[in-house]
C-alpha cells in the first residue's frame, strides 16, 4: 500500500515546505565545524559569557564554594599544568571545590572549572583528578559551552516552528492535516531534541579523548581516566537510576568511554615516570573528604559517607575527628548495611526503593527501613560500630566535644534516654557556645522531663 | 460534545485552578493556637526566572536576585500585621559573607529543605498532620532559642518572549507567564512545618514587581494573627 498525503492543497505543501525548513535549520555539524583557532565570539557567546560570570557569583554567594586554601591551591596547581600555554580569549582558569555530595564536575566557558566534593571524595590519586581536569579544561578551550549554546538556540527555534506548524497542519482537517500535524507538531521536533543530545555526547566524548593527551603530556597514566569511569559506574550506593542511554543521553555510555579510552592507551606514551600519587592526593584533599561526610550524610548517601570516612580512619588513625566522622556515617546507616545487600541490587528492588522515596520523605523512608527485620539487625551492628568509633575518637582527644555529642545521640536514637541525657549535658559543660548548645540543651530537657514523667506513670 | 457539556468543563477547570492558585495549609497546633509566632526569620529566598523565547529557555539571573531582594521586605510587613516580627536581614548575603560556618549551615539547611520540598508540595494536606519536618537542626540558626520560626520562599517563574506566545498560540498550545510563590514557616526549635501558602502571580514577574506584594499577601492568607 502507498503511503499518500491527501488533504487540501495547502496543508500538503505546508508539510514539504516544513519538512526542507527542517532539514535545513537542524545543524550539528556545521556548529562543530568551528575549531577553537578561529572561534568569533558573536552578541549570543557574549551574553552566555556574562550569564556564567554571574553564576560564579551565584555559587559564593549561596554558600556552595568550599573554601580551604591548601585544597584549593593543590587543585589550582594540578589545573595549572594542564591548561595550555596560550590563554583563549575570555577565559581566566579558576579551579573550584563545589559543596555538593554528587559524584560531578562541569566547566562554565568563562575557564571556571567545579569539582564536586562528593567526586573528589571518590577519585583515588592526582592523576584520576587530572583526567577529570583534563576533560572539562578540553570542553573550555574546545568552545563546548558556546557552541552547544548556539547549536541549541537554532534548533529550538526549529522545534518550535515545526510544533506551530504541527498546530496549523491539524486545523486543515482530514488525513493530510492529522499527518502534517503529528510528523511536525510531534515526531519531526523529538528527533531535532535528540540531535541535541547527539552533540553533546559529540563534545563529551571529544573532551575525554583531549583530556587523555593532556594528561599523557603530563606523565599522568592515561589509563586513570578508566579507573574514573570503573569509580562511577560501581560507587557505593545502590543506582536507583538505570544510567541514560540511546537518543536522549547527554553523556556516552560509561562502559561505551571505558572502550574508546582504552582503545587510545596504546597511542598515548608517556615519557617520564607515571605520576599517579595516591597518598598525596588523599593527604591534600583530606579536609575536602571531611567536609564532605557530613553532606553525604544530608542527602541520604551515608555508604558513600563510611567509605569516604574509613579512607580518613585509614589514613590518619590519630586524628579524634576523622573516628568521630565514622561514628557519625554508621549512625547515619542507620537500617542498613555498609555495603548493598545482593537482593537490593535486583531491578524490582530498586524500583521499589524509587517509587517509596517518590512518596516519603528522606526521615520516613529511613524509618521504614529500621522497621523490618533486616533492618532492625543491621541497626544493631551499626550502633555497635557507631559507638566504638566515637569513644575511639575520644580516647584520641578526651577534650573533642563532637564525639560526646555524637555518642549521646547515638543512645538517644537507640532509647537510651539516661545515657543521652548525661552526654548531652557534658557536651554543654564542653562547649557552650557551640552552633547547636540550644538544640542540645533542649533535647536534654525534654528527655529529662520525658523521664521524670515516666516513673510517676509507672507509680500510678 | 454539546456546548453545554464543554462549558461546563470549561467552568470546573476555572473553578479548579482558581482554588489552586493560592492555597494554604496549617499545622493544627498553629491553627489552634498551642504554638504562636511572634519572632521570624526569613532565609535568603530562591528565585527561578526562565525567559522563554523561540529560541530556547535562559535564566535570566539579575531579575531573579531583584524579585530575591524584594522579597524580604514584603514578607516582613505581611508577617507584621499578623503581629510578627520577620527579620529578613540576620541571614541576608552580606551577613552570611563574615561567618563561612554560618553560610554553610545555611546552604545546608537550605538543600534539607529542598529534599523535603517536593513532599510538600505533592501533599502539602499533611501538614494538617504534622508531617512533615525538618528535624532539629533547624535551630542551628536559632542558638539563642529566642526565634520562633523560620521562613522559606521559593518562587518559580516565566516570562515569554511574543515569538513564543505567538508560535505556542499557532501550535495550540497556552504558555504562562507568571510567577507561583511558596511560603513556608517553619518552627525554628523543632523544625517542624507550621504553614504551607502557595500563590500564583498571573503577570510575568519582570513586567509586574509590583504585583508580587499581593502574591505574597495571597499566601499567607490564613497565617494566624490578622
Amino acid at each position: 500500500m502507498r503511503f499518500t498525503i491527501k488533504g487540501p492543497l495547502f496543508a500538503r505543501y505546508l508539510f514539504l515546505v516544513i519538512a526542507m525548513l527542517a532539514v535545513s535549520i537542524a545543524p550539528g555539524p556545521v556548529a562543530a565545524a568551528e575549531t577553537p583557532e578561529n572561534f568569533k565570539f558573536t552578541k549570543i557567546d557574549l551574553e552566555l559569557l556574562e550569564k556564567v560570570n554571574q553564576a560564579d557569583k551565584e555559587f559564593e554567594r549561596k554558600g556552595l564554594v568550599f573554601s580551604e586554601p591548601e585544597a584549593n591551591a593543590y587543585l589550582e596547581n594540578i589545573g595549572a599544568k594542564l591548561v595550555p600555554a596560550d590563554l583563549p580569549e575570555n577565559v581566566k582558569w579558576r579551579f573550584r571545590i563545589l559543596r555538593d555530595s554528587s559524584p560531578n564536575a562541569f566547566a562554565l566557558p568563562n575557564g571556571s572549572i567545579y569539582v564536586h566534593s562528593g567526586l573528589l571524595a571518590l577519585l583515588r590519586n592526582e592523576a584520576q583528578m587530572a583526567a577529570i581536569l583534563g576533560h572539562e579544561i578540553t570542553h573550555v578551550v574546545n568552545r563546548h559551552g558556546y557552541l552547544e549554546n548556539r547549536s541549541q538556540r537554532k534548533k529550538m527555534v526549529a522545534i518550535n516552528i515545526l510544533a506551530a506548524a504541527g498546530g496549523v497542519g491539524g486545523g486543515f482537517g482530514g488525513i493530510g492535516g492529522v499527518a502534517a500535524s503529528g510528523i511536525l507538531g510531534g515526531l519531526v521536533p523529538s528527533v531535532v531534541a535528540a540531535t541535541i543530545f547527539g552533540y553533546s555526547r559529540e563534545l563529551e566524548r571529544d573532551a575525554d579523548v583531549y583530556g587523555l593527551h593532556a594528561m599523557a603530556r603530563n606523565n599522568y597514566p592515561p589509563i586513570e581516566m578508566t579507573a574514573v569511569f570503573e569509580i562511577l559506574k560501581t560507587g557505593y550506593e545502590v543506582q536507583l537510576d538505570k544510567e541514560s542511554r540511546g537518543l536522549y543521553a547527554d553523556h556516552p555510555r560509561l562502559d561505551d568511554r571505558i572502550q574508546y579510552v582504552n582503545a587510545l592507551l596504546d597511542s598515548l606514551p608517556i615519557s617520564g615516570g607515571p605520576v599517579v600519587r595516591a597518598r598525596e592526593y588523599t593527604k591534600e584533599m583530606a579536609p575536602v573528604l571531611r567536609h564532605d561526610v557530613p553532606l553525604e550524610i544530608l542527602t541520604g548517601r551515608a555508604r558513600t559517607a563510611l567509605a569516604v570516612a574509613r579512607r580518613l580512619t585509614d589514613l590518619f588513625p590519630e586524628s579524634a575527628e576523622d573516628a568521630f566522622l565514622q561514628g557519625e556515617a554508621h549512625r547515619a546507616l542507620g537500617g542498613r548495611t555498609p555495603s548493598p545487600r545482593p537482593e537490593e541490587l535486583t531491578d524490582s528492588a530498586r524500583g521499589a526503593v524509587r517509587k517509596q522515596l517518590s512518596k516519603m520523605t528522606l526521615q520516613e523512608y529511613e524509618k521504614s527501613l529500621r522497621s523490618t527485620p533486616e533492618g532492625k539487625a543491621a541497626w544493631s551492628a551499626n550502633v555497635t560500630a557507631a559507638e566504638a568509633a566515637y569513644r575511639r575518637a575520644r580516647t584520641l582527644d578526651p577534650q573533642y566535644a563532637p564525639a560526646v555529642r555524637g555518642l549521646a545521640a547515638l543512645c538517644d536514637e537507640d532509647g537510651r534516654p539516661a545515657e543521652a541525657i548525661a552526654g548531652y549535658r557534658q557536651y554543654l559543660q564542653m562547649a557552650p557556645k557551640a552552633l547547636d548548645a540550644f538544640r542540645t540543651r533542649k533535647r536534654a530537657e525534654e528527655l529529662e522531663k520525658a523521664s521524670t514523667a515516666a516513673p510517676a506513670q509507672d507509680h500510678n | 460534545m454539546s456546548r453545554t457539556t464543554i462549558a461546563s468543563i470549561a467552568t470546573a477547570t476555572v473553578l479548579f485552578l482558581s482554588t489552586a492558585a493560592w492555597a494554604q495549609f496549617e499545622h493544627p497546633d498553629l491553627k489552634s493556637r498551642k504554638i504562636v509566632v511572634k519572632t521570624a526569620v526569613i532565609l535568603p529566598p530562591d528565585v527561578k526566572v526562565l525567559k522563554s523565547g523561540v529560541k530556547g529557555s535562559e535564566e535570566l539571573v539579575e531579575e531573579e536576585r531583584k524579585i530575591e531582594g524584594t522579597l524580604p521586605p514584603i514578607i516582613g510587613a505581611v508577617m507584621q500585621e499578623r503581629h510578627c516580627s520577620a527579620d529578613g536581614n540576620s541571614l541576608n548575603s552580606a551577613a552570611l559573607e563574615k561567618d563561612q560556618e554560618l553560610k554553610y549551615a545555611v546552604a545546608d539547611l537550605q538543600k534539607r529543605f529542598d529534599e523535603l520540598f517536593p513532599q510538600l508540595r505533592r501533599k502539602p494536606k499533611d501538614i494538617r498532620k504534622g508531617r512533615f519536618t525538618l528535624g532539629d537542626e533547624v535551630a542551628k540558626l536559632n542558638p539563642s532559642g529566642a526565634t520562633d520560626a523560620l521562613v522559606f520562599v521559593r518562587g518559580f517563574g516565566q516570562s515569554n518572549t511574543g515569538g513564543k506566545v505567538f508560535l505556542s498560540a499557532l501550535a495550540g498550545v497556552s504558555v504562562f507567564s507568571g510567577a507561583v510563590f511558596h511560603v513556608v514557616v517553619v518552627d525554628a526549635r523543632t523544625g517542624v512545618v507550621l504553614y504551607y501558602g502557595e500563590s500564583v502571580q498571573p503577570q510575568d514577574p519582570v513586567k509586574n514587581p509590583a504585583k508580587t506584594q499581593k502574591a505574597i499577601d495571597r499566601s499567607f492568607k490564613n497565617f494566624p494573627g490578622k
